[in-house]
């Protein structure tokens, strides 16, 4: 009887404790808010907030504003989305009425980020960021990082065939621009111009370009602009989120995949990401292009931990592996070969059949990035932040040769690099300034095995430098300025022609100094005037390269006479609203360098038993590039939008009184694009015509190149993205896209394949994402 | 910890002037490199046997080559041709018209005359390949009148020997990557 007493005055007590639960949990909680745009704070009108764990959502009125009742206390994710935006999950709490204003990062205009606040970390430098956002980088999705960046205008690409391609900032590249891969500048073997940055873009979240004068905080090889490769914020969420992609392309049968994932533990931070790539031959419109496969893997993680407000610190590691084909029919030997290789309507060797198969030539290339960044705040206005990072680039080329030796790399590099940057910042009402030191070390090794004098030699680079960077800030004015000395010592032993090694050290000296002025003309319109003098000592390459390269077919002579590069440059940049629905940026520069170092072919060709080649050497001229690069963005209706940008570069070889080599023709660019909402199931379609088109080089020396440019052409491109949901509210985007969709033959100046090969045809691809 | 951090700061800065400072490089075995192509050219009968030799020991770059010619080709006469491949930059030194017979498939060597010995120094291939295809290493070489000119002898890796003109020694269409290209002053007398 008593146990039957207990069994009732339990359940009593359970019911009651039910009851009271029940009753403390109120499931009437309201959540209301706001959805506005990340950098304007303006009201994004029917933007959709969706409530995951409730299968419910709403959509905002025409202010942007919204309310969810009847919810019950806890924690959910909240999908916010709306047209043109990336979609953002939000994590949040809600256990009593709760207002929420939520940020999207509108993508209508890829770029303009003129920060008049923001501390030194996020402002580099005093010039305008032009960023390209997940969005966009969804939709370039199976390009390589430096095709990408083509996208913003004044960017081109410097290529040696389909592959191999490398960024060129207003008309400078290799070892004038930085990339900044996760904070850390890449160190590889930049100086080739059949070197391809060996960064996969799918591990950065955002890449961002600055335009000139960024060699203060870091280095002076960052003279002509720095590319910035960076992870977004990962957010408190304490699930696993992320998504996944794949990319499949006609030409070259290419299939590509990349996930990301995030999730937030209570002491760290995680976010990993993994892709890879797999391509054969890629086609011109009327052959294939035998031997131009190529295969990437890449992998990155990072892990940070933010548990004490005062001290911050994020580990990042990424792996990249790439295996890239060279067209078999641009190897060749002597300049007998290559003027007959000119002649040919189709190169050499070129088959029929489409093949994944890599053969030689070929490169392959492993890279390792370990970073270490620590911030510590002293207190709300002054920290200090370090970052480590250690790198190791091993680079082999395979070539054609005798007896075997295909398997032998031709050329094979090992550079292990060390970075080490340490600054103090402080702000107060209108003052912020950075001082910083910073060392780097890199260590460059022939891996022995090769049977081939080594082009480059053995090296290590030593750089020790000191930068201080102040801002001050007015009502509507800024100025900054910025100081940079720099000492470095090379160590390089050289084998000669003897096979004697020789070894040197030598030291430079040398300093970077701007001026910048960031002003609000009005509410719309800004700009910035940047002057900015770099003295940029040569590099190991271009004071000790020796024999042939075969990605050039030239033998090339370094000049251990050389001094260091006097760049003196100015760039002003614009961007502003000129009318509700118009906005307009822009970015006009000169620059005088004074020494600026290049491979000049020299007039006699040198016999060899194999024959004559050209012969190039490192010499210092004066320069002088001016030009600039203008976007405009019409929105001519609530869904249609039109974009046009312009580049170009008058550049001149003073001491030879003629043009200089390599510079980007005359670019332009028009886009037109429609995008438009909810229409059955789904959410979002944008469509984008665009065309491009490159002028013929005129500005050249015909005596430095073996062929004059090529002629003027334009593309079309299409592409289509549909946005749907899945039953939780997450996204899916599907892409289709079309590239050179009229099949057009054409050949770039900036391509060294120009001188074998027409340019890759049409190109369909598939592009789906999902995020989760 | 702000102490700690400067300390951190401080002992990776130290580590770093540890990283070494000195480079021995490995001297690398050109083991591929051609110093020396030698044409040597033996009357079938009777005669004074004459060589051309281009020598570049040092490779590309470095000293110019020494090209150099013993004896005298005589106007009617019949030689047999020999090519010889050879690397003198090491010791020993390579015979790489070994690795030539090896790989016959994917070499052939040709003969251009220009000057005034055209007609009247023919060069003809005397060696087959494993396809049957010429080679280039042995040739027939027969001289009529007298004059001087010029030889250009190639050698060419992976040609197309099925190309129109290659297998009776026109270079035109071969294709494939020069491994040897030289000149030869030609005096017959």
């Amino acid at each position: 009887m008593l146990s039957t007493n207990i069994r009732k005055f339990l359940s009593l007590t359970f019911i009651i404790f039910l009851f009271l639960n029940a009753w403390s949990q109120d499931c009437h909680i309201m959540l209301s808010g706001k959805v506005v745009d990340q950098h304007d704070e303006e009201n994004l009108e029917f933007a959709t907030v969706y409530i995951q764990e409730l299968n419910s959502g709403t959509v905002c009125d025409s202010l942007g504003q919204f309310t969810l009742g009847e919810i019950c206390p806890g924690k959910y994710h909240i999908i916010v989305s709306h047209l043109g935006c990336e979609s953002k999950n939000y994590y949040i709490s809600i256990m009593e009425n709760t207002h929420q204003i939520f940020h999207l990062e509108h993508h209508e205009e890829l770029m303009d980020e003129v920060e008049i606040t923001g501390d030194a970390s996020q402002s580099k430098t005093g010039l305008n960021k032009n960023t390209i956002k997940k969005e966009i980088l969804f939709e370039q999705a199976g390009k390589s990082l430096s095709e990408i960046l083509t996208s913003i205008p004044g960017v081109s690409t410097l290529k040696s065939g389909p592959n191999l391609s490398k960024p060129m900032i207003q008309g400078m590249y290799g070892n004038r621009v930085t990339i900044l891969n996760h904070g850390i500048p890449q160190e590889g073997q930049q100086w080739g111009n059949d070197h391809a940055p060996e960064i996969d873009p799918n591990t950065a979240d955002k890449i961002s370009v600055y335009k000139g004068a960024s060699a203060i905080r870091f280095g002076l090889q960052a003279i002509g602009g720095i590319v910035i490769l960076e992870p977004e914020e990962i957010p408190k969420d304490p699930h696993w989120h992320g998504s996944y992609q794949t990319t499949l392309q006609t030409n070259g049968l290419n299939f590509s995949g990349a996930a990301t994932v995030r999730k937030s533990y209570d002491l760290a931070k995680i976010r990993l990401t993994g892709g890879f790539a797999k391509s054969g031959d890629k086609k011109t419109p009327d052959y294939f292009l035998t031997n131009t496969g190529n295969s990437d893997i890449s992998f990155s993680i990072i892990v940070s931990n933010h548990t004490s407000n005062k001290w911050k610190r994020l580990f990042y590691y990424s792996y990249f592996y790439n295996k890239n084909g060279i067209l078999r029919g641009s190897h060749i030997g002597n300049v007998t070969d290559l003027e007959e290789a000119f002649s040919r309507k189709v190169p050499f060797y070129t088959e029929d059949k489409f093949s994944y198969n890599i053969d030689v030539p070929r490169q392959e290339v492993n890279h390792h990035l370990a970073k270490y960044n620590t911030k510590y705040f002293i207190n709300e206005s002054s920290n200090f932040n370090l970052d480590i990072g250690i790198q190791v680039n091993q680079r082999s080329e395979f070539d054609i040769r005798r007896s075997n030796r295909n398997d032998k790399p031709a050329l094979d590099l090992n550079l292990f690099s060390q970075y080490y940057d340490l600054y103090y910042f402080k702000q107060s009402d209108n003052l912020e300034y950075t001082a910083g030191i910073q060392y780097r070390n890199a260590n460059n090794t022939n891996v022995p095995g090769t049977g081939i004098l080594p082009l480059i030699p053995d090296y290590i680079n030593n750089t020790g430098a000191g930068y201080l960077i102040s801002k001050y800030k007015m009502k509507n004015i800024q100025i900054e300025s910025g100081l940079r000395v720099e000492f470095r010592n090379y160590f390089v032993a050289k084998i000669n022609n003897n096979k004697e090694i020789i070894k040197y050290r030598l030291n430079y000296l040398n300093w970077a100094a701007n001026l910048g002025l960031k002003s609000s003309i009005s509410k719309d319109i800004k700009t910035v005037v940047d002057i900015s003098f770099t003295n940029r000592p040569p590099e190991v390459n271009e004071l000790f390269s020796n024999g042939l390269h075969q990605g050039v077919s030239g033998i090339e002579e370094g000049n251990i006479q050389l001094k260091a590069e006097n760049s003196f440059k100015i760039v002003n940049e614009w961007d502003g609203k000129i009318s509700p629905s118009t906005n307009i940026t822009a970015s006009l520069f000169y620059n005088r360098i004074s020494n600026y170092i290049y491979l000049q072919p020299q007039k006699e060709f040198r016999l060899t038993i194999r024959g004559a080649f050209p012969v190039f050497k490192y010499i210092g001229t004066d320069a002088l590039l001016a030009g600039g690069d203008i976007k405009l963005i019409h929105n001519l209706t609530h869904h249609l939008q039109a974009s046009s940008g312009l580049s170009y570069i008058y550049a001149k070889n003073i001491t030879q009184n003629s043009g200089l080599i390599r510079i980007p023709p005359l670019n332009l660019q028009l886009n037109l694009s429609y995008t438009f909402g909810k229409f059955w199931k789904i959410h979002e379609i944008k469509t984008v015509l665009g065309f491009s088109y490159d002028a013929k080089q005129t500005n050249v020396d015909l005596n430095e190149d073996f062929l004059n440019p090529p002629d003027e052409y334009y593309l079309v491109n299409i592409s289509t993205k549909f946005r749907l949901k899945t039953g939780k509210g997450n996204d899916i985007d599907i892409q289709f896209r079309a590239e050179n969709l009229l099949n057009n033959t054409y050949r770039q100046y900036l391509n060294r394949l120009r001188y074998f090969a027409d340019e890759t045809g049409s190109n369909f691809s598939l592009n789906i994402k999902s995020y989760f | 910890m702000n102490t700690k951090f400067l300390t951190f700061g401080m002992s990776i800065a130290i580590l770093a002037l540890f990283s070494s400072c000195d480079k021995d490089p490995v001297v690398p075995n050109e083991e591929e490199l051609i110093t020396t192509v030698n044409y040597t050219l033996t009357p079938v009968s009777t005669g004074q046997t004459v060589t051309y030799t281009f020598l570049d020991i040092d490779g590309d770059g470095g000293n110019a080559p020494i090209i150099s010619t013993i004896g005298e080709l005589k106007s009617g006469t019949s030689y047999n041709g020999v090519l010889t491949l050879l690397n003198e930059a090491g010791n020993p030194s390579q015979n790489i018209t070994e690795e030539i017979e090896a790989e016959d498939k994917d070499h052939q060597l040709f003969f251009a005359v220009s000057g005034g010995t055209v007609g009247k120094m023919v060069i003809s291939y005397d060696d087959k390949d494993a396809n049957n295809q010429p080679l280039g290493l042995k040739t027939k070489v027969s001289t009529t009148g007298t004059g001087t000119g010029k030889l250009m002898i190639t050698l060419r890796h992976l040609p197309n020997k099925s190309a129109t003109g290659v297998s009776t020694g026109n270079i035109t269409n071969a294709g494939g990557e020069t491994d040897i290209e030289v000149n030869f002053d030609i005096v017959i007398k």
